[in-house]
């Protein structure tokens, strides 16, 4: 059995004045298929939320979501859910297809429907000005633990904000950490490592 | 190597690509730079694609060699933590990859693709380093 955890508060509960917080989302991001994740090969660091490898397997790349407008990725929360013996989170990520088509139906809405996900979306606030780990708040990870699947798809034909495309919502359930995040030594490999995501290695 | 440059800047030259010509370019791609073509919602990716090319024709006088190594999606890797140096598959050479091989033997499952002798490789490499290092002392 594995040592008692010991959930305990580590650091003080302050404002970082020299980096203030930020909200918001940048307008790109990337989903992955969960089952194209190689997880043998991915590691996490020595801190317990931040993945540093995050590793595809031979021949599966990530694709890349967008979303424009001052609120990208609007709906996008975590949120807290007291359990019987164990405390866990619920990831909600949101997204707009601004698209409709046969094309668009079997190849992004369809796998979205039944899929299992994993999101990266990179947040406004990167941390950048740490005395360590500069940078190491930019990419956090949705769906890692149980996987982001779909809670609403929505096409409404007069949709104000849709203009008719489609309104996607994906959850995770029973996660047991607040927030986990991609880093791998900068900002700068960690968002090489992003590109390289959507970019199959040719076999 | 002139007429497949000459063939770049012309793709390059035209406002807009037909079909046959963007599928023109992801073969070129894979040619040149040893990669396959990543289609991106930028409208400008396959413009982006010509000039990635060409400067690497210009730079290198050659296509890049088909390479041995190959990372996994997502992999970066680095010689030492938080070198400034990261190479992904778009950096990436057979000599990188042995080198950092040697020095990470268990990070074996990082690579997509790499060759079924690379542990007499890197061992290999090792002498040649060591037998030139003694020849220069």
């Amino acid at each position: 059995m594995a040592n008692t955890c010991d959930y305990l508060l580590k650091q003080d509960i302050a404002p970082d004045c020299k980096d203030p917080i930020v909200n918001g989302v940048e307008q790109r991001g990337v989903i992955i298929n969960r089952k194209d994740i190689d997880f043998g090969a991915s590691k996490f660091t020595s801190r317990s939320n931040v993945i540093e490898t995050l590793a595809l397997l031979s021949t599966k790349k990530a694709y890349e979501v967008v979303m424009y407008g001052k609120t990208p990725f609007t709906g996008t929360n975590t949120t807290f859910v007291a359990g019987t013996y164990q405390n866990s989170f619920t990831n909600t990520v949101s997204m707009v297809v601004l698209d409709n088509g046969p094309d668009v139906c079997e190849n992004v809405i369809d796998g979205l429907a039944n899929g299992e996900f994993v999101v990266i979306l990179e947040n406004k606030y990167k941390g950048l000005n740490q005395e360590a780990n500069q940078g190491d708040a930019a990419f956090q990870v949705y769906g890692w633990y149980q996987g982001l699947s779909a809670t609403e798809i929505t096409n409404d034909k007069y949709s104000e904000e849709t203009d008719g495309g489609w309104l996607v919502n994906l959850q995770e359930t029973k996660a047991p950490k607040s927030g986990v995040f991609l880093y791998k030594t900068s900002y700068a490999a960690t968002k090489a490592a992003i590109e390289s995501l959507l970019q199959a290695a040719g076999v | 190597m002139k007429e497949l440059k000459e063939r770049l800047k012309e793709l390059g030259g035209k406002t807009s690509l037909s079909l046959s010509e963007k599928q023109e370019i992801e073969e070129k791609y894979e040619l040149v730079l040893d990669m396959k073509f990543r289609k991106t919602s930028c409208s400008d990716c396959y413009k982006d694609a010509i000039i990635e090319m060409y400067s690497y024709l210009s730079t290198h006088g050659k296509c890049r060699d088909k390479r041995n190594y190959k990372l996994k999606s997502g992999v970066v890797i680095q010689m030492g933590f938080g070198s400034p140096d990261f190479y992904t598959n778009k950096n990436l050479t057979d000599e990188i990859a042995e080198k950092y091989l040697r020095k990470f033997p268990d990070n074996e499952c990082f690579f997509a693709i790499l060759p079924t002798d690379w542990k007499e490789r890197i061992k290999n490499e090792s002498k040649r380093t060591k037998q030139k290092k003694q020849s220069e002392d």
